[in-house]
């Protein structure tokens, strides 16, 4: 388990960040700039913080208040930074077994080998770095990484370098690393496609702070706020007002239309954010009304359309809207298809409640003091066959 | 051919190179590392010798070696000699006016060793003292062996802090820059002209071959490339 807290501050910056991690792959998501690399140099100890303290497995890395820095020789953190930091002067081979100082040589190439197989690597032993493609090096970095067998592995933008293909690629193998290893890591990012191929929890920086920490699926469908609500890609973001509230519904006004969503302890006239993602707005044929009873429908006119490879955006102006546009919706191709909006520009949607996201309207950061779940304690030792 | 001077001035360039990187190399780690607010007046201080006339530098190396100062009178004491006027009291000077020619080469070769690569290598659990001999190092390669033929050629052409710190003492202090300047006002430009010669073609071969193993080093990919580069045979991904 990780414990942190720090800050920093330099050049008008300043890095104010606080979250437990246990176990898995986390990722620091947010744009560039907002302290994730910072935070991890901090923990890898090559960078001192200004005060905070840092706890891996009840070990302290760093406590400003007990003035104690271990040195990154001996916390046992592994560190990918974000252009591997090949040894350019060394082979694969000896790069691998750079940390291995302790193993006399025979068992240092065993070692090696052993590290090469399963990146696939076995006879690239004697190449030098700038004879690698992005994707070898990569596994090369992390191979030397994982030699020294360390307890937390930080990774800085691993994918940044890499063309969309070999991502998706290596996106999997490094899953696939994880599992074998049992490792704990700590992953950098600010593309959010890493967040969902990777995060099985997701920690949220912006501008040195923490926005949010969660796992995906709360960070994706449920953000806290404005700010991760943009960083996710949300979408819809409709400023409204709570209107009333009752036992089972929370009604809130949007643009003047009256829009229900689940019920939650908010006082009449309190400024929100409502949300929902593009995907989720449901397109509705009015002849074929179900028996299931429909809320929030809201006729528009489609004023825009993007085509994807697959998929369509498209853009819905509601009736008596003074807006550019209002809603946006994402749908399959086969469904706009069959729904013959190429002519049929007029159309019914619907907002179903379980969908509609409701957030405080200020964007101020947010420290949950919330204990972070603990997942079932995965073992550090590599798994062997 | 005054091959006394000749041999005196090498030995000098040469004493004076080595303990220049025993010195040197030490102050450079430091400069390219520190980041201590006042390092600027360090690197002030060491840039001195560029900027100062040779006779400023030589007035002031006099009165700190001469008969009435401490290192002067230590050194007579031990020796019975003067420091100025003797082999060693050269060398000091020699040291002492060629060191931006060494610390500031060797200061630069440290910092163009991209910090990651230091940071990776602790992380692996290498001592700073380790990385320094295994990373920072053999990547700096290129920048100290420029320091090196610097400040031994600059040793070897040096000219005013010699005149005033070693007095021309044929054999002890008579360097070939000051061999031929007595032999030009003596008016004997035949010798004069052979030494003069000699020195040239060492000196260019000397750099010529230095250069050209520059070249070469630079070759074998002593920096960590962008990523979007080489795509060499057999370097292309496949699937796995």
């Amino acid at each position: 388990m990780l414990d942190i807290r720090l800050q920093k501050s330099f050049d008008g910056f300043r890095l104010d960040v606080a979250f437990t991690v246990d176990g898995g792959l986390v990722v620091l998501f947010g744009p560039s700039g907002s302290g994730k690399s910072l935070t991890l140099q901090a923990i890898a100890g090559t960078v001192q913080p200004d005060a905070g303290r840092i706890v891996l497995d009840g070990q302290p890395l760093y406590d400003s208040a007990r003035r104690l820095s271990v040195p990154p020789q001996r916390r046992h953190v592994g560190y990918v930074p974000q252009r591997y930091a090949l040894f350019p002067h060394l082979t694969v081979a000896e790069n691998i077994g750079f940390g291995l100082t302790r193993l006399a040589r025979r068992e240092r190439a065993q070692r090696v080998a052993e590290l090469l197989e399963p990146f696939g690597m076995q006879g690239f032993e004697h190449r030098l770095p700038h004879q690698l493609s992005g994707g070898q090096q990569q596994r090369v970095a992390l191979a030397r990484a994982l030699a020294v067998q360390p307890r937390l592995l930080l990774l800085d933008e691993p994918f940044a370098a890499l063309d969309a293909v070999l991502r998706d690629a290596l996106r999997q193998e490094l899953v696939q690393v994880q599992a074998r290893w049992g490792l704990r890591m700590l992953l950098v990012t600010h593309d959010l496609a890493d967040v969902f191929a990777l995060g099985q929890r997701v920690i949220v920086y912006d501008s040195g702070r923490v926005l949010q920490q969660g796992t995906r699926d709360e960070v994706f469908f449920r953000p806290v706020n404005r700010r991760v609500a943009e960083f996710v890609r949300t979408g819809n973001i409709l400023p409204a007002v709570v209107e009333r509230v009752e036992a089972d519904t929370l009604w809130l006004r949007w643009q003047g239309h009256c829009l229900a969503t689940a019920p939650l302890p908010l006082a009449p006239g309190t400024p929100v954010d409502l949300c929902i993602r593009p995907t989720q707005v449901l397109i509705v044929r009015p002849d074929r009304m179900t028996t299931r009873p429909r809320e929030n429908l809201l006729w528009g006119h489609i004023v825009g359309e993007v085509r994807h490879a697959e998929m369509y955006t498209l853009h819905l102006q509601l009736d008596d809207s003074a807006a550019e546009y209002d809603l946006e919706v994402v749908l399959p191709g086969y469904v706009y298809h069959r729904l013959d909006l190429e002519t049929t520009r007029r159309i019914l949607v619907e907002l179903r409640r379980q969908t509609l996201h409701v957030m405080p309207s200020h964007a101020d950061a947010v420290q949950p003091s919330v204990a972070i779940v603990e997942v079932s304690h995965i073992p550090v030792t590599p798994a062997r066959e | 051919m005054d091959w006394m001077a000749i041999w005196l001035t090498l030995r000098l360039a040469a004493c004076a190179t080595v303990i220049l990187c025993l010195l040197g190399l030490p102050v450079a780690h430091w400069l390219a590392t520190s980041t201590w607010r006042w390092r600027f007046l360090i690197e002030a201080t060491v840039a001195l010798p560029l900027v100062l006339p040779p006779t400023v530098l030589g007035f002031y190396l006099l009165l700190a070696m001469g008969p009435h100062s401490p290192l002067g009178q230590y050194y007579a004491a031990l020796t019975g000699h003067l420091l100025p006027f003797s082999f060693q009291g050269l060398l000091i000077a020699s040291v002492l006016y060629s060191f931006p020619f060494a610390v500031q080469p060797f200061a630069a070769a440290f910092a163009s060793v991209d910090h990651d690569l230091v940071h990776v290598s602790w992380s692996l659990g290498v001592s700073r003292l380790s990385t320094f001999f295994r990373v920072v190092l053999p990547l700096s390669r290129v920048g100290l062996l420029t320091g090196v033929v610097l400040s031994f050629a600059h040793t070897v052409g040096e000219f005013g802090v010699v005149l005033m710190v070693g007095g021309n003492i044929p054999g002890v202090t008579r360097t070939v820059s000051i061999a031929i300047y007595d032999e030009v006002q003596a008016l004997n430009y035949a010798a004069a002209s052979e030494t003069a010669l000699f020195l040239l073609v060492f000196s260019f071969g000397v750099l010529a071959l230095t250069y050209g193993m520059q070249r070469r080093v630079w070759g074998d990919g002593a920096r960590t490339l962008p990523q979007a580069t080489r795509w060499q045979e057999g370097a292309v991904d496949a699937p796995q």
